[in-house]
């Protein structure tokens, strides 16, 4: 499935109360694109943290629905907050893993992924669910069943790689504007 | 100037300044330095309701501490990291694409290992380049030195909070052994 198709397909069963702390590189631009919402907060750099930061809102914010929207690349530089999500096992985070298996913003380099499950890393850390899609239908079953349940949750989105596709544009707020909004957000 | 445990400052003591000046949310990976201040946040933690968001998270790497904290900070909690300053090397990246650019105030009390080239091997180079680094990097910093008193102490981290605050941007105090006990 294309990411866009993955990220309408989670936006679309998000309450409008949900947080969504979305991973840098493509993964940002593109969930911008497909809906900007208050809710979201684009990381640009700070590579890997896109976890750590979900996690430490979910603990300040535990009755609020938490979801990182996280990459491959991001989930391999981190490995360690899966287990530090497991630990601290925050019942309203899901964690959504786009995996196109290369770093696209970079140009495309191939990353890992596809020779290790990640769902199964998350799994076997100690995430409550963990599951893998590779269509938008297995996809919304996923999500749709990881919001029914106590978390945390992991699922992993198999997506397209970048290869011809349209590059979105760049976050369009200013980072200081992106925290502003977001903080505001959680207050409410 | 003394290091003995006479005048280091009880961790319990710290911690209560450190929530007097501000801070609400503490993670971190720890030093010996800092061992007194992690005991008492680990003790406050065991005696938190299970159900009530942590004081205190034991995080897995400095960087990933930034981004609790971070995280905890725009929710509206501010927060206090605790890293040894070999830490600091996990983190500068973090520090500086992810608070330097959003406005994401936290306060960072650093443990000063390698201080004037008397420690292990491993510590010396980042003992000496600390300072310089922070500057660099734009986070003001103080050191905390043995033998201050609780009252010199409690103004500075008065000061890295109001720092912090004011800047919205990180703000560091370098702790040396001694200082904690």
């Amino acid at each position: 499935m294309k990411r866009e198709e993955a990220i309408e397909v989670v936006f679309g069963l998000l309450p409008d109360d949900a947080a969504c702390v979305c991973a840098n590189g493509m993964i940002g631009r593109e969930a911008q694109r497909v809906r900007d919402r208050a809710g979201n907060f684009y990381m640009i750099g700070s590579m890997g943290l896109a976890a750590s930061i979900g996690l430490g809102v979910a603990i300040q914010a535990p009755d609020r629905r938490v979801v990182v929207l996280d990459g491959d690349g991001n989930v391999l530089m981190a490995m360690g907050s899966l287990a530090s999500i497991a630990a601290l096992a925050p019942t309203k985070l899901l964690h959504v893993c786009l995996d196109n298996g290369e770093y696209e913003s970079t140009g495309g380099q191939t990353t890992i992924s596809r020779r290790l499950r990640l769902e199964e890393v998350a799994r076997a850390a100690g995430y409550a669910s963990a599951a893998r899609a590779t269509d938008p239908d297995a996809l919304h079953r996923a999500i749709t069943a990881a919001l029914a349940a106590d978390g945390p949750a992991f699922v992993l989105a198999e997506v397209d790689g970048g290869r011809g596709a349209q590059v979105p544009p760049r976050v369009a707020l200013e980072p200081p504007e992106v925290t502003a909004r977001f903080s505001a957000f959680l207050s409410g | 100037m003394s290091e003995t445990t006479a005048t280091a400052i009880p961790g319990a003591d710290l911690l209560s300044m450190l929530e007097e000046a501000g801070s609400r949310f503490f993670t971190g990976v720890p030093c010996s330095l800092l061992t007194g201040l992690i005991r008492a946040l680990e003790d406050r933690q065991a005696a938190t309701d299970p159900g009530a968001p942590p004081i205190y998270v034991a995080s897995v790497r400095e960087d990933e501490s930034v981004g609790l904290a971070s995280g905890s900070a725009m929710a509206g909690v501010p927060a206090c990291v605790l890293m040894q300053n070999s830490g600091l090397g996990n983190c500068l990246n973090a520090l500086a694409s992810l608070n330097a650019i959003y406005d994401v105030p936290l306060v960072l009390l650093v443990s000063w290992r390698g201080y004037q080239g008397n420690d292990a091997p491993e510590h010396i180079l980042m003992g000496e380049a600390m300072p310089a680094l922070m500057e660099t990097f734009g986070i003001p910093a103080k050191p905390v030195e043995p033998g201050e008193d609780a009252d010199a102490v409690r103004a500075k981290i008065a000061w890295v909070h109001e720092q912090a605050a004011a800047t919205r941007r990180p703000a560091a105090l370098f702790i040396r052994k001694g200082v904690v006990g």
